[in-house]
Parts: C-alpha cells; sequence; structure tokens
C-alpha cells in the first residue's frame, strides 16, 4: 500500500494490485501477469508510472529452487513486462527465503534485497543486487571479500540517489547501514539512545519450582497477562513499580 | 528519534517518541515522516485510526497518548501531512484528508468477473 500522490496510490488486496487515481474511489485491478503459483516479494512505484514487481516461486527449501520473475511498466500498470530475473550465476544456488525490498532512484538505477533465508538466524542476511538498465539485468555491487567485518547485509531497502541510500538488516533486523557508493560498501550506523525508554520491555522473570514468582510488564501487557491468567485458573496479583 | 544533516555522518537527538510500541501486539506501531512530521498511527478495535503528530523539536507530551486496548496500525503511507491512507490490522483501507480528524473507507473490492 502506497500513496504516491494525494489522489494516486496502489493497494494489495486479496493477491491483486489494485491502483487508483482519484483518492480511492474508484480502483483498477492492475496485477502483473505473474507465473502460476507466484507469490508477490516485493512491490515499488517509484513516481505515477513506473512500477516494479517481484514474483517469488518454485522450491524455496531446495538450492535454485527458488526462482524470481519481475515485472516491469511504464504506464501505470496499463501493460506491464515479466521477465525472469537475471542475477549473477554465484548467486544462483542460495538459499533465499523469497522476502524482497525493491529501490529505484530513476527509471533505470535500482537495487534489490533479496533475505531472509530459512530461518530466522539468516533473516537480515542475503544479497543487494543493482540495475542500470531499468531491471533488464541485475548484478551484485557488493563482492564479499570473506574477510573479517565484511558481511553481506540486505533488507529493507531505500536509496535516495543513485549512490547514497539506506538499508534495514542484521540477524535481528533491526541494524541501520548506509552506502554512499551504490550498494558497494555498507557501513553499520550506530545510534547510541540518549534516553533508556525500554526498561519494561526485557520483562524480567523470577519464576521458582513452583511457578511462584515475579513478572514486570508494561501496563498494557499486564492487562493482557491477567486476562490469561483468568481463563487458566492462575493467580496473579499487581502492584505498581516505580517510573524510572 | 535521531536526525542528521550530513548525510548520516553524525547524528543528533531530534524528538522523543511515545507510543511506538504496541505492548499487546509485541510489535512496533507503524509510523511515517512526512513533511518533516512523524505521524505514528493505531486503530481502536472498533474505531477509526488515531494519530500521533510530532514535529521537530516535539517532545513526548505533544504526543498523544493511545488507548492501551488500542492495537497497532498494519501499514501507513502519507503524500503530505494532511493526506494519507492506512491499513488497520483488520485489512481495513482508510484514507483522510485532514490529518486524521475524519476517515473515508476506501477499501478496494473483490476484483471484478469479466463481462461476458
Amino acid at each position: 500500500m502506497k500513496l504516491l500522490a494525494p489522489d494516486v496510490g496502489w493497494a494489495m488486496s486479496m493477491g491483486r494490485l489494485m491502483w487508483t487515481s482519484n483518492g480511492g474511489t474508484d480502483w483498477k485491478d492492475i496485477t502483473p501477469p505473474g507465473p502460476e503459483g507466484a507469490v508477490t516479494s516485493a512491490i515499488f512505484f517509484l513516481d505515477a508510472s513506473h512500477g516494479w514487481v517481484l514474483f517469488a516461486h518454485g522450491e524455496p527449501d531446495v538450492p535454485s529452487g527458488l526462482r524470481f520473475d519481475l515485472a516491469t511498466t511504464d504506464n501505470a500498470g496499463a501493460t506491464w513486462s515479466v521477465e525472469p530475473l537475471r542475477m549473477p550465476d554465484w548467486l544462483s544456488g542460495s538459499l533465499f527465503g523469497g522476502e524482497a525490498s525493491l529501490a529505484f532512484a530513476d527509471p533505470i538505477h535500482g537495487w534489490l534485497s533479496l533475505y531472509a533465508g530459512l530461518n530466522d538466524m539468516s533473516r537480515g542476511y542475503g544479497s543487494v543486487l543493482a540495475t542500470s538498465d531499468g531491471g533488464r539485468s541485475w548484478l551484485s555491487p557488493h563482492v564479499p571479500t570473506h574477510r573479517r567485518g565484511d558481511v553481506s547485509v540486505a533488507g529493507p531497502i531505500v536509496m535516495v540517489t543513485p549512490q547514497f541510500g539506506w538499508l534495514v538488516g542484521g540477524g535481528g533486523n533491526d541494524e541501520l547501514y548506509v552506502t554512499r557508493d551504490g550498494a558497494k560498501t555498507w557501513q553499520a550506523v550506530v545510534l547510541e539512545s540518549p534516553v533508556k525508554t525500554d526498561l519494561m520491555r526485557k520483562y524480567d522473570q523470577n519464576f521458582d519450582q513452583l511457578q511462584r514468582g515475579f513478572q514486570a510488564l508494561p501496563p498494557a501487557a499486564a492487562k493482557e497477562e491477567r486476562e490469561w491468567a483468568q481463563e487458566q485458573d492462575v493467580s496473579y496479583a499487581a502492584y505498581d513499580l516505580p517510573v524510572f | 528519534m535521531f536526525a542528521t544533516e550530513d548525510g548520516g555522518v553524525t547524528w543528533k537527538p531530534d524528538r522523543i517518541l511515545t507510543g511506538l510500541h504496541d505492548a499487546s501486539q509485541e510489535s512496533t506501531v507503524h509510523s511515517v515522516v512526512v513533511d518533516s512530521t512523524w505521524i505514528a498511527g493505531r486503530a481502536p478495535r472498533r474505531g477509526l485510526p488515531q494519530l500521533s503528530k510530532l514535529g521537530p523539536g516535539a517532545s513526548a507530551t505533544d504526543s498523544t497518548m493511545p488507548a492501551p486496548e488500542e492495537s497497532g496500525v498494519s501499514q501507513m503511507s502519507f503524500a503530505t501531512a494532511s493526506q494519507g491512507w492506512v491499513v488497520t490490522v483488520y485489512g481495513k483501507l482508510l484514507s483522510t484528508n485532514d490529518g486524521g480528524a475524519t476517515w473515508t473507507d476506501i477499501t478496494p473490492g473483490p476484483p471484478q468477473a469479466p463481462t461476458p
């Protein structure tokens, strides 16, 4: 779902890509003709004309089993060109989970972040590909060196210019990276919080073998916990903690 | 929230955001930045989305604290600070032209069967 201009935008509904140019009063189905059984991995519209849709299909559990097709339009989805994604050979055997993020800085310069492996451990790692021909061919701007500190991060990506952009990735999908060379290299950006507002998110628990103990929860979570406890016939007593 | 004016070389705290963690859903409330205004949205189980807006230099007291029984908005997109869309966790697509004061349900209907 994306509002591209005050009255123009797209939304996915029931697996269909819908388009409006009058603020949602009328919708047009502009779903590209994807392969049978394909799932939509990523959608990006640069403006009210140029858009790209990435389809994933095949066998995600088998090396080289997951395949991608890219649909391209330059007329707001009135017509689409759908082609198999041409990625570097050395990436073809990788185990991608099908999750992806697309970003274009202009109609020809684009980036594709393929991520989410078979388990959560590989989430946030993957490969970023780049195109300079509108999506017809893709290359990896980052060639792994396998040296210490060289990690292949991948995740939601935003490119401001063909050289400068941002990416959120890493094992917890919560690390911020910046590139200033068109995704050839990514530098981690560390932001130290000036305030510690997440003390209660640790949910400290301390229970003994008889399941007697304490659990610290923020108010909303405590409310749900008490409702659950009542259903399970578990006894809870609530105590207010001082706010730091 | 941190802000940079030199392409990310240096960062400084810009404003304090509250209510962005949806404890009942164990998730982060979706939010967007548009026209230098940070907009976060929540939607009651029954009702219309409630927006929290923070301009530059705003503090926690400037935000609208959502009620605990509210749940998160699943997606947000704003073209301007007043014109935007929100998808609720229950699948409704709503639009606003006045910064969230009023909402219109613009959920696309099911695909139309082709006319024979």
